[in-house]
């Protein structure tokens, strides 16, 4: 009988400490293929995840394997990262180069063969319809359109993991919409991790939902089950999965014992 | 054959028409962003620092040389490790050190279309001041001609500045790092060049030419970049952490190319064998000798004599030529005022005062050709002063006389007055005398000189 195939990332124990502060706290969780949310108040440990899983921080106990990679091998890291798709949180990039010029030097960053790379950036841009900006320098974008570049530099290697940490701030209404598409699109293939204030994110492209409450997970399910829990019309929030997430964010405080972000 | 095989070329045309147009790192690097501004502040300080001394080097290779070797070390090398510093932190002040920290490629690989472009930039601006001031000399300057060893180590000392300045860049992340390492930089090398031992001068960028008639040895720019170039890999094979014993071969080549320059100390640099040349115009006489390391000023020098050389003509007795070699004159011959250093007779390829000139070697004419300056009476004084007036035909002198004479009346000092009347009056005779008998007269005078003997000079 064959192996059940791996899961694209798996965290066992993960935990993370900002100098004192405890930001996961013993997390163990996995991600397959598909649209992923991760939700949770501010400080909850949501961009704490995405930097362990992005290799750029580093975990201070537990195991973190992506793609199959424990990243605690660091010979190992060039391989997970080949494959790896990032958007941080605060987007840095040089707004002297073209659209064109930044998404390319992603690409040799992510070592994208030199044959590959015009075609790749050509498609990453057309995805996020910037083609018709591609020459454009990136000062002079939008602050939706510098999203949207740094949606398509995530995109250009045509990751296995693609981690969005608040991919959607900045985007008008339309945008949005085009980028949940976007995102369903994506997760046909490879698993994506999606940091998001925004609910509606969420319930429109996410297939599972992973909340995080002080460094630990508060729930875990499909996106429908936390919109069924939020069935009750009396809890606060204007939204289905709103109401949710404030249901299953008060049941994780009354049962579980406060840890994370306190100082230890 | 199958539709594939036939798509084929055209696919790998495509392909190949992709990757001419996609843009390489090292391209965006080079003309976006803060790069193409460092070359320019470079080539900007290279220019003023030439500029401000254009008096000095210009129509000499060896001022040229020694200003264009201190300009870049000096002046540019601490601008393009700050230059170098900026651009490290560059990463800091635009949030990418995240996006960057993803990145399939190391930090070694990664290390070189981001530092390289501040490092060829500031080459190009260097090469191109430098390229300027010796083409502005090339018409007229003598000498051993520029030493494109010296040149190349310096760019790059140039290049391991920017290489350097990155490394600081990257690792201290505030705004201040770049002028910081602009003003140390300045501190560090004005201490190495000026009070560091001879052993550790040797191994300073900025130590060497110490004049203009100085060369250094074959194997002095080769051994300097060695050690500098093997030094700056080292820290960036140490900021790649790339096998931490990949190290120890550009730390090998730095220690042996350093123990080189140090054991060679000043005995890399030797005379230019050109300081003992010179090159004559023999069609005059006396024949006109400059020294080669100003070979292309003889054309100003005869230019400005010649209203002098043509007062000789059929005058017999004199020095056979002027010479501008090392050390006094021959006999029957004349010390050329001197040209070197730059700046004073000579600046910009030209004589800045013909009369002045000419005066100063009509008196280096009638001097004694004795061993020792005779004890001269007032006499001889008087007549050759006259003769270097007449010869020098400087437009200056009569006004020079008034202001002298006016100084004297005003302090009633008739003693002077007398001696101003005499000098006059003893140029006047030399004036009037007819051409055939001043030809007489000046054959008789410059046979004196080599007789040591002011009697022997004849009455005006």
């Amino acid at each position: 009988m064959p192996l059940p195939p791996r899961p694209h990332i798996s965290l066992s124990a993960l935990t993370v400490h900002h100098r004192k502060t405890l930001a996961l706290d013993a997390l163990t969780l996995d991600f397959e293929r598909g649209v992923h949310g991760l939700l949770g108040p501010n400080g909850a440990g949501k961009t704490s995840l995405i930097r362990v899983l992005a290799t750029v921080a580093p975990a201070t106990a537990g195991r973190v394997e992506v793609l199959g990679h424990d990243l605690a091998d660091r010979r190992a890291l060039p391989a997970v990262r080949r494959r790896l798709g990032y958007l941080p949180q605060d987007f840095g990039f040089y707004p002297g180069f073209t659209v064109r010029e930044f998404v390319a030097y992603v690409a040799w960053l992510k070592e994208l063969s030199r044959e590959t790379t015009g075609a790749a950036v050509e498609r990453a841009l057309e995805r996020v319809g910037l083609g018709d900006r591609a020459d454009a320098r990136m000062k002079t974008l939008s602050g939706g359109m510098l999203r949207r570049a740094g949606i398509a530099q995530a995109l250009v290697n045509e990751p296995d993991v693609l981690l969005l940490d608040e991919p959607t701030a900045g985007l008008d209404p339309e945008q949005r919409v085009e980028f949940r598409e976007l995102l369903r699109d994506v997760g046909r293939d490879a698993a994506v991790l999606v940091s998001t204030h925004l609910v509606e994110d969420v319930a429109a492209a996410c297939t599972e939902v992973t909340l995080l409450a002080e460094g630990r997970v508060a729930y875990r399910g499909t996106t429908e089950q936390l919109a069924a829990l939020g069935a009750d019309p009396a809890e606060a929030g204007d939204h289905p999965i709103e109401r949710g997430y404030t249901a299953a964010l008060r049941h994780h405080r009354a049962t579980a014992p406060s840890a994370a972000g306190v100082t230890r | 054959m199958s539709d594939t095989d036939l798509l084929e070329p055209t696919r790998t045309r495509t392909r190949t028409r992709d990757a001419r147009r996609t843009p390489t790192p090292l391209r965006t690097e080079c003309l976006r962003g803060f790069p193409p501004l460092a070359g320019l502040v470079v080539f900007c300080a290279m220019s003023l620092a030439m500029a401000a001394k254009s008096a000095e080097w210009m129509s000499s290779w060896g001022e040229t040389r020694t200003l264009l070797h201190l300009a870049a070390t000096l002046v540019c090398s601490p601008l393009t490790a700050a230059a170098g510093c900026w651009q490290g932190g560059r990463e800091h002040r635009r949030r990418t050190l995240d996006l960057r920290a993803t990145a399939a490629r190391g930090a070694f690989a990664q290390f070189w279309p981001a530092a390289l472009p501040v490092a060829l930039w500031s080459v190009a601006g260097y090469a191109l001041a430098a390229g300027a001031a010796l083409l502005v000399n090339l018409p007229y300057a003598g000498g051993s001609g520029p030493v494109v060893g010296v040149l190349l180590a310096d760019a790059v000392f140039l290049t391991v500045c920017a290489l350097l300045g990155y490394v600081a860049g990257r690792l201290v992340r505030r705004r201040l790092a770049a002028p910081l390492v602009a003003i140390g930089g300045y501190a560090g090398l004005a201490l190495t060049a000026n009070s560091a031992p001879d052993g550790l001068l040797a191994l300073s960028p900025a130590a060497g030419f110490t004049s203009e008639s100085v060369l250094p040895v074959w194997w002095q720019p080769l051994a300097m970049t060695g050690w500098q170039a093997g030094l700056a890999l080292a820290v960036v094979l140490l900021y790649g952490a790339v096998r931490r014993t990949a190290v120890l071969v550009p730390l090998s080549v730095a220690a042996l190319c350093g123990a080189l320059l140090v054991h060679g100390g000043p005995g890399m640099w030797r005379t230019d064998p050109v300081t003992r040349q010179q090159v004559c115009d023999t069609s005059t006489r006396p024949a006109i000798c400059v020294n080669a390391m100003a070979g292309g000023l003889l054309p100003e020098v005869r230019a400005a004599l010649l209203p002098m050389i043509e007062r000789l003509e059929g005058v017999r007795n004199l020095p056979a030529r002027f010479e501008d070699g090392p050390g006094e004159p021959g006999p029957e011959e004349a010390q050329l005022p001197m040209l070197r250093p730059l700046g004073w007779h000579a600046r910009r390829g030209e004589i800045s005062s013909p009369g002045l000139y000419r005066r100063e070697a009509a008196t280096a004419l009638s001097q004694w050709d004795c061993p020792h300056e005779p004890k001269g009476d007032e006499r001889a004084m008087r007549t050759k002063a006259a003769v270097d007036d007449w010869l020098a035909q400087d437009s200056t002198l009569l006004a020079r006389e008034r202001e002298e004479e006016q100084w004297a009346a005003d302090r009633g000092d008739e003693e002077w007055l007398a001696d101003i009347e005499a000098d006059r009056a003893a140029r006047r005779r030399l004036t009037d005398m007819s051409e055939s008998e001043r030809r007489a007269w000046l054959s008789e005078f410059f046979a004196a000189r080599a007789s040591c003997d002011p009697k022997d000079v004849p009455v005006l």
